[in-house]
C-alpha cells in the first residue's frame, strides 16, 4: 500500500531575471521550464504516484499566456497527476493563472488544487489535504482543516502547503501565510509537504521543504532538488530522497586581495572553473591592489565574464592605491607626475566627493598608459 | 660667441670680402642688392656647418656661377674669452683648420670640435640645413625674408629645453603625457559633449532608464488596474454564488406573490369604507337641514316677541318726553317775564346814574369859569409888559462891540493925554503974595503943566517964554486926534458922552430879561397860548351855564354805578337763564319727534312679523318641524355607526403595511433581478478584460522592467562614475599641464617682456611648450594666433622672441651672436623706431649683426656701418 510521489515547490516559472542583461538572463527564464521537463522525466521514470508542487509554480499570475502553454508542454512526460498547489505568487485569487489555465482545457492530469478539498483517488492508497492560498497573504492559517477532515482508513494522508513555518523559519520573516509547526502531527499527516523556502529542508517532524528545482539566487540554502518521497503506510517513516536537477549553479564568491595583488579573487574564481558555464557568479572584491595589479584584474575578470553563464562584480570596496612603480610607469615626471599626485590625493581623501571618481581616474590612466595612450 | 672678422674668397658670387673689426654690440653690414650680403650669410654658415669636404649639391652652392674655384670662408670669433680662427676651403683642395685657446685642429676633427663646441649635429651626408643641423645658428641666424615665419627652432630646441630646465628645474609630459591627455580627452568625450552635458551611451542611458521608469509607472498602473479588477471580480463571484447558494431570486418571486394576494384582500375593504363614509355625509347633511328649518321658525317666534316688546316701551317713552316739554315750556316762560322786569330796573338805573354825572359836570365848569378867569387876566398883563420889553429890546441900536469901539477910543484920548503930559512942562508956581501970574491973558494957578510954547506973564515979573522940547508938539497933536475920534464917534451913535453909551447898553439887557421873564410867565399860565386858554373859558362856561345846578356828591354817583352794575348783572343772569331754558324745551321737543318716529317703526315692524308667521304656520305648523328634526338626528348616528364600523374593519387589516410589504417585495425581486444581470455582465467585462491583459503577461513584463531598472541604474551608477572620472582625468592632466607649461616658459616671457614693452605695452607672447614656436601673440589680453597677425609685426615679434631666446641660452653659457638678414623690411617707419630700440638694448648684451641693403634705415642706430 505504500505511495511514492515527487514533492517540488517555487518553480516562479516566468521569473524574469531582468537585472541579468541580454542573453544570460534571456537562458535562466527559459531554463526554469526546460528544468520542469527535467522533473517530469524524473518523475516518470521514478515511476511515482503523482508529482506535489507546493505553491508558486508561476512567478506570478500575470505571466504570459505562452509562458503557461510551454510550462503545460513541459510536463507532458509525466502522465500521471499532477497536483499543483496556487502559492502566494500565484494564489488563486478571481482571476489567476490557474483560472487562465483551466480556460486553456488542460490535460485531465493537471489538478489545480485550489480549494480546500481532499483530493483522492489511488485506489485509496493516499489522500491529499490542500491547503491552496486564495490570497497573496493569508493571515489565517490555512492547514488548519487537515485536522479534522476525515479520510477513509488506511489512507495515507499528505498535507500540502505553502508558507514559513512558524518559529522555524526566521529568514522567512512574513507574519502571513504561517503554517504550525505541529501540522503533520495534529492532522495525522504522513508528509507535509511545503513550498516556499527555496532550500531543500526537512523543517519539522514529516514537515519538508522541496525548494525551488532550478536555482534562483545567490544564497547557500541548498537549492535546485526536487524530493521523491516514499511512503510505506499512514504512519511509516518518510523515505525522502533529495534529487539534484538544477542545471544553473549559483556561487556568491567574496575575495579580499591583502596583498596587493589581485591573486586571492582570481584564485576564488579559478576554484570554479569546472562547469563554468552553468555557473553564474556573483564575486564581490574587497582591499586595496596597485594600478598593475587592477589593470590585470580587468583583464582577468574580462576573461571570466566571457567563461562563466554571468558573473556579476561589486568592487565598490576594492580600492586602488597606486605604488611607486606605478607611478613610474606612468612618468616619471612632467606634468603627467603631477597630475597623477593629486589624483592620487583626491582618491585617498575619503572627504573629498570626488575621491572615487579619483580612484576610476588613476585606474583609466594606467589604462591608458597600457594601451600606448591610445 | 663674438664674430670678430669674416674673409670671403670666390664664395658663389663674394670674390673677396673682409669684414673685421666686429664690435661687441650691433654691427650694421650694408650691401646692395646683389652685393651679396646673403651669400655672407650662407658662407658663414658654410664655415661652421658644412663639413669642408661635402659635395654634391651642396659643394656645387658654393660656387660662383659657371665657375669652378676653391670657395673659402675664414672667421675669427671670441668664445669664453679665447680667440679662435676658423678656416675652410671647399671644392677643391678642401681643407680645415681651427685653432685657438692653446689648441689646434684640422680636417675632420675641426667639424668635431665645432660641433661640441655649439652643440650642433653635423649633417652625416650631404648638405647641412639650418633647422637640422645648425643648432642655435638656426634659431638666431635669419635669412632674408624668413623672419616673418615662425622661428623654425628645429635643433635648437634641445638647447633651449636644457637651457630652460636649467632654470626651473622640471621638463614636460612629453610624447607620453601628451598622448596620455589626448586619450584622456578622447575618453571624456565620450561622455560629455562641449558644453558638458553627458552624451552616447552615458545619455542614453539616463534617458532610457527614465523611459523604463516612465514605462514602470504605467506598468504599475495597468497592474493595480489589474489587481483592482481582479479584486472586484472575487466580489462579483462572491455575490453571484451567495445568490445561488441562498436562491435569493426565487424566495423573493413567491414573497411577492403572496404580498400581491394580501394587497388584494385589503382592496375591498376599503370600498366600503367609502361607501359608508358617503352615505354618513348625506345623513349629516340632511339632519343639519331640518334643524336649520326648525330654527328658523323659532327666531320667527322670538323676533315677534322682541319687536312687540320694543314698540311698547318706545310708546312709553313718548308719553314720558311729551310731559317733560309742557313742564320746560312753563318754567321757559317765568324765566321771560322775570327777565323783563330786569330789563326795566337797568334803564331806571342807568338814567339815574347819567343825570348824577351831568350834574357834577357843570358844577366843576363852573369852577373852572373863576379859575379860568384870572388866569388869563394875568397872563395878558405879562404878555403886554412881554411885548413893550421886546419894542424896546427891538428899538435899540447900541450894541457891545459899538462900546467896545468907544471904550477903545476913549483909552487912546487917555493915553495920548498921559503921554502929553508926561512930555510937558511942569512948573509950579509958588508968586509971593497976591501975585498972580497969566497966560494968554487968563490966570493961572499954582501949577503949570505946559505942551506948548508958551508965554507966561508974571505979575511983576514979567513975561516969560515957556518952550517945552522932546516933541510935545507932536503928542498935543496925537491927544487932540483921539479926542475928535472919540467925539465923532459918540455923535454918530447920539450919545453924549462914554457913560451915556454905558447906560443905554444896561436899559437894553433890563429889557432883555424882562421879555424872557414875561414870556415864562405866559407860558405857565397858558401853555397852549393865551388864545387856547381864552377858548377853554368860553367852553367852561357854557358847560355851566346848562341846567340847573344839583348838590351831588361824588359818593351818591359811586353808589349809584354800582347798583346799576349790579342790576345789570342780574339781566345777563336772567337773560342766560332764559336762553338755558329755550334749550331745553327744544331738545325735548327734537327728543318727542325721534320717539314719535320709533314707535311708528316698531308697530310697522310687528304686523310684517305677524304676517309672516301666520303665513308660515298655514305651512307647516310648529310640532311637525320638531318631529321632522327628531327623525333626521336618529338617521345621522346610524349611518355614522355604520362608517365607524368599516373604519375599524380595514383598519384591523393593516392596508398599509399590506401595501408597504407588496412594494418592497416586488422592489427587492427587481433589484435582485437587476443586479445579478448587471453583475453577470460587469463579471464578463472583467473577464474578457484580464484574459487580454494576462496574455501579454503584464505581470512577466513588470517584474522584467524592474529588474533591468534596477541593472541599468547600477550601471548608470557606474558609468557616471567613469564619466565622472574620465572628465575628473582629462581636467587634472590639462591642468597640470598647463601648469607646468606655464611655469616652463616663463623665462621666455619674462625676457621677451622688457623688449616688448617697447614696441607694444601690456602683450605677452606664448611660445609651444615644446616646439618653443610662436603660438600667440596676447595683446591687452586678447590672444591672436601668430599666423593671424600682419607680416611686420609677425616679423617684430619674431625678432623679439630670438632675442629673448639668445639671452637664454647666453645665460645658460652657450652664447651666439644674432645675425638678422633684412629682417624687418616689412616694418614701419615708426615701428622700426621702436625696433631698433630692441635692437639696441639686446646689443647691450649680445652681439648683433644686421645685413641690409637699406642703410638709411640703420644710420641713427649709432652703430658702426661697414659696406661690403
Amino acid at each position: 500500500m505504500a505511495f511514492r510521489f515527487l514533492h517540488t515547490a517555487d518553480w516562479q516559472i516566468g521569473k524574469p531575471f531582468g537585472s541579468i542583461p541580454g542573453d544570460a538572463g534571456a537562458e535562466l527564464r527559459s531554463q526554469r521550464i526546460a528544468t520542469i521537463g527535467e522533473v517530469a522525466r524524473l518523475a516518470a521514470a521514478r515511476n511515482v504516484d503523482a508529482v506535489l508542487v507546493a505553491g508558486d509554480a508561476f512567478d506570478s499570475n500575470e505571466v504570459q499566456d505562452r509562458t503557461i502553454l510551454r510550462t503545460l508542454d513541459a510536463l507532458k512526460p509525466f502522465s500521471g497527476r499532477w497536483i499543483f498547489l496556487p502559492g502566494n505568487h500565484d494564489a488563486a485569487l478571481a482571476h489567476s493563472v490557474w483560472s487562465r489555465l483551466r480556460q486553456m482545457g488542460p490535460e485531465e492530469n493537471i489538478v489545480i488544487a485550489d480549494r480546500p478539498q481532499l483530493i483522492e483517488g489511488w485506489d485509496g492508497r493516499a489522500v491529499i489535504l490542500p491547503a491552496p492560498l486564495t490570497r497573496r497573504r493569508e493571515s489565517l492559517d490555512q492547514t488548519e482543516w487537515f485536522d479534522t477532515a476525515a479520510t477513509a482508513e488506511g489512507a495515507i494522508r499528505i498535507g500540502l502547503a505553502h508558507g514559513s513555518v512558524a518559529n522555524r523559519l526566521p529568514g522567512a520573516a512574513e507574519a502571513s501565510n504561517e503554517i504550525p509547526d505541529n501540522r503533520a502531527t495534529t492532522a495525522g499527516l504522513a508528509y507535509l509537504a511545503l513550498g516556499d523556502w527555496h532550500g531543500s529542508l526537512q523543517i519539522a517532524p514529516r514537515t519538508w521543504y522541496s525548494g525551488t528545482p532550478e536555482t534562483d539566487r545567490h544564497r547557500a540554502n541548498r537549492s535546485g532538488f526536487v524530493h521523491i518521497v516514499e511512503l510505506d503506510g499512514p504512519d511509516a517513516p518518510e523515505r525522502v530522497e533529495a534529487v539534484p536537477v538544477s542545471h544553473y549553479r549559483w556561487h556568491q564568491v567574496e575575495a579580499e586581495m591583502l596583498d596587493g595583488t589581485c591573486n586571492a579573487g582570481l584564485d576564488a574564481l579559478a576554484e570554479l572553473e569546472a562547469d563554468a558555464a552553468r555557473r553564474v557568479v556573483s564575486l564581490t572584491l574587497k582591499g586595496g591592489i596597485s594600478l598593475a595589479e587592477r589593470y590585470q584584474l580587468g583583464i582577468e575578470l574580462e576573461k571570466w565574464r566571457n567563461r562563466f553563464h554571468h558573473l556579476d562584480v561589486d568592487d565598490a570596496g576594492l580600492f586602488e592605491e597606486p605604488t611607486d612603480d606605478d607611478l613610474d610607469a606612468l612618468d616619471s615626471s612632467g606634468f603627467v607626475r603631477l597630475a597623477v599626485e593629486r589624483l592620487k590625493a583626491q582618491a585617498a581623501n575619503n572627504a573629498d566627493p570626488q575621491a572615487a571618481a579619483a580612484r576610476v581616474a588613476l585606474r583609466m590612466m594606467y589604462v591608458d598608459h597600457m594601451n600606448g595612450g591610445r | 660667441m663674438k664674430l670678430r672678422r669674416i674673409e670671403v674668397k670666390d664664395f658663389r658670387k663674394l670674390g673677396h670680402v673682409v669684414i673685421d673689426d666686429l664690435g661687441d654690440g650691433l654691427n650694421v653690414i650694408v650691401g646692395d642688392n646683389e652685393a651679396g650680403k646673403s651669400t655672407l650669410l650662407a658662407a658663414l654658415r658654410a664655415a661652421l656647418f658644412e663639413r669642408h669636404r661635402v659635395g654634391g649639391a651642396a659643394a656645387a652652392a658654393m660656387q660662383p656661377y659657371n665657375q669652378s674655384v676653391r670657395p673659402e670662408v675664414a672667421l675669427e670669433f671670441e668664445r669664453d674669452g679665447a680667440i679662435w680662427n676658423l678656416r675652410k676651403a671647399f671644392c677643391q683642395r678642401q681643407e680645415a683648420q681651427l685653432s685657438g685657446n692653446g689648441e689646434r685642429y684640422t680636417g675632420d676633427a675641426v667639424e668635431d670640435k665645432l660641433a661640441e663646441m655649439f652643440g650642433f649635429t653635423p649633417s652625416s651626408s650631404g648638405g647641412t640645413k639650418p633647422q637640422e643641423h645648425h643648432g642655435v645658428f638656426g634659431l638666431l641666424w635669419v635669412e632674408q625674408g624668413m623672419s616673418h615665419r615662425q622661428l623654425g627652432i628645429g635643433a635648437g630646441r634641445n638647447h633651449l629645453a636644457s637651457a630652460l630646465e636649467r632654470e626651473i628645474g622640471q621638463v614636460t609630459g612629453g610624447e607620453r603625457g601628451r598622448a596620455l591627455l589626448s586619450a584622456a580627452e578622447a575618453r571624456r568625450d565620450q561622455f560629455w559633449d562641449k558644453r558638458g552635458n553627458p552624451r552616447g551611451d552615458f545619455k542614453s542611458l539616463a534617458g532610457k532608464i527614465e523611459d523604463d521608469r516612465q514605462q514602470l509607472a504605467d506598468m504599475n498602473r495597468q497592474m493595480a488596474e489589474h489587481d483592482e479588477r481582479v479584486n472586484r471580480l472575487a466580489g462579483i463571484q462572491n455575490i453571484l454564488a451567495r445568490y445561488q447558494r441562498d436562491d435569493t431570486l426565487e424566495v423573493l418571486r413567491k414573497r411577492a406573490a403572496a404580498a400581491r394576494e394580501a394587497f388584494a384582500a385589503v382592496s375591498g375593504l376599503e370600498e366600503a369604507l367609502r361607501a359608508a363614509e358617503s352615505s354618513a355625509e348625506r345623513a349629516k347633511l340632511r339632519h343639519e337641514a331640518s334643524v336649520a328649518r326648525n330654527a328658523t321658525r323659532q327666531k320667527l317666534i322670538a323676533d315677534l316677541a322682541a319687536d312687540l316688546g320694543a314698540s311698547e316701551s318706545a310708546r312709553l317713552a313718548r308719553e314720558e318726553a311729551s310731559a317733560t316739554l309742557a313742564r320746560l315750556d312753563a318754567v321757559a316762560a317765568q324765566a321771560a317775564t322775570r327777565l323783563d322786569k330786569m330789563v326795566e330796573a337797568e334803564r331806571a338805573a342807568t338814567a339815574r346814574l347819567r343825570g348824577m354825572e351831568q350834574a357834577l359836570a357843570r358844577r366843576q365848569a363852573a369852577q373852572a369859569v373863576a379859575r379860568l378867569t384870572g388866569q388869563l387876566k394875568l397872563a395878558e398883563e405879562a404878555d403886554e409888559a412881554r411885548r413893550k420889553a421886546l419894542a424896546l429890546v427891538q428899538g435899540a441900536t447900541l450894541t457891545a462891540e459899538d462900546l467896545a469901539a468907544l471904550e477903545k477910543l476913549e483909552r487912546g484920548v487917555e493915553q495920548a493925554r498921559m503921554r502929553l503930559e508926561a512930555a510937558s512942562v511942569r512948573i509950579t508956581l509958588h508968586p509971593s503974595a497976591g501975585q498972580a501970574a497969566q497966560v494968554g491973558g487968563k490966570p493961572v494957578g499954582a501949577e503949570l503943566s505946559l505942551s506948548r510954547d508958551t508965554t507966561l506973564v508974571l505979575e511983576g515979573f514979567g513975561e516969560i517964554g515957556i518952550h517945552p522940547g522932546g516933541g510935545t508938539e507932536e503928542l498935543a497933536r496925537a491927544a487932540d486926534q483921539s479926542a475928535q475920534a472919540l467925539e465923532s464917534a459918540l455923535r454918530r451913535l447920539g450919545l453924549a458922552d462914554i457913560a451915556a453909551a454905558r447906560a443905554a447898553l444896561r436899559q437894553q439887557d433890563t429889557a432883555r430879561a424882562e421879555v424872557k421873564t414875561h414870556g415864562a410867565t405866559v407860558a405857565a399860565l397858558a401853555p397852549n397860548g393865551i388864545e387856547a386858554l381864552r377858548q377853554e373859558l368860553v367852553r367852561n362856561a357854557l358847560l355851566a351855564e346848562g341846567g340847573e345846578a344839583q348838590a351831588v356828591e361824588p359818593a351818591d354817583i359811586e353808589a349809584a354805578r354800582r347798583a346799576s352794575v349790579e342790576i345789570e348783572a342780574q339781566l345777563r343772569g336772567a337773560e342766560v337763564e332764559l336762553r338755558e331754558r329755550r334749550n331745553a324745551v327744544e331738545a325735548a321737543r327734537r327728543e318727542l319727534a325721534v320717539l314719535d318716529e320709533r314707535v311708528s317703526v316698531a308697530e310697522t315692524r310687528c304686523a310684517r312679523l305677524r304676517e309672516e308667521l301666520a303665513s308660515a304656520r298655514a305651512t307647516a305648523d310648529d310640532r311637525l318641524l320638531d318631529e321632522e328634526v327628531e327623525r333626521e338626528r336618529q338617521a345621522f348616528q346610524a349611518a355614522n355607526e355604520a362608517r365607524d364600523a368599516a373604519r375599524a374593519a380595514l383598519a384591523g387589516a393593516d392596508p398599509e403595511a399590506k401595501q408597504i410589504a407588496l412594494k418592497q417585495a416586488e422592489q427587492s425581486e427587481r433589484e435582485i433581478e437587476a443586479d445579478i444581470r448587471r453583475l453577470d455582465v460587469e463579471k464578463r467585462e472583467i473577464e474578457a478584460a484580464l484574459r487580454a491583459l494576462g496574455k501579454d503577461g503584464l505581470g512577466e513584463q513588470l517584474a522584467l522592467l524592474e529588474g533591468q531598472i534596477t541593472a541599468a541604474e547600477a550601471k548608470l551608477k557606474s558609468v557616471a562614475l567613469e564619466a565622472e572620472a574620465a572628465k575628473l582625468l582629462h581636467t587634472t592632466l590639462a591642468d597640470a599641464q598647463r601648469e607646468t607649461k606655464d611655469r616652463w616658459l616663463a623665462p621666455v616671457r619674462e625676457r621677451s617682456a622688457p623688449y616688448l614693452r617697447l614696441i607694444q605695452a601690456d602683450s605677452d607672447i606664448v611660445l609651444h611648450d615644446e616646439t618653443f614656436e610662436i603660438e600667440q601673440l596676447v595683446r591687452n589680453g586678447v590672444a591672436e594666433p601668430f599666423g593671424a597677425l600682419s607680416v611686420g609685426a609677425r616679423e617684430q615679434i619674431a625678432v623679439i622672441t630670438r632675442i629673448a631666446l639668445a639671452d637664454i641660452l647666453r645665460e645658460a653659457g652657450q652664447e651666439a651672436c644674432i645675425v638678422l638678414d633684412d629682417a624687418l623690411v616689412n616694418t614701419d617707419e615708426a615701428r622700426l623706431e621702436r625696433m631698433h630700440l630692441v635692437l639696441g638694448k639686446a646689443a647691450q648684451n649680445q652681439q648683433v649683426l644686421i645685413l641690409t641693403c637699406r642703410e638709411r634705415d640703420f644710420l641713427q642706430l649709432g652703430a658702426p656701418i661697414r659696406r661690403m
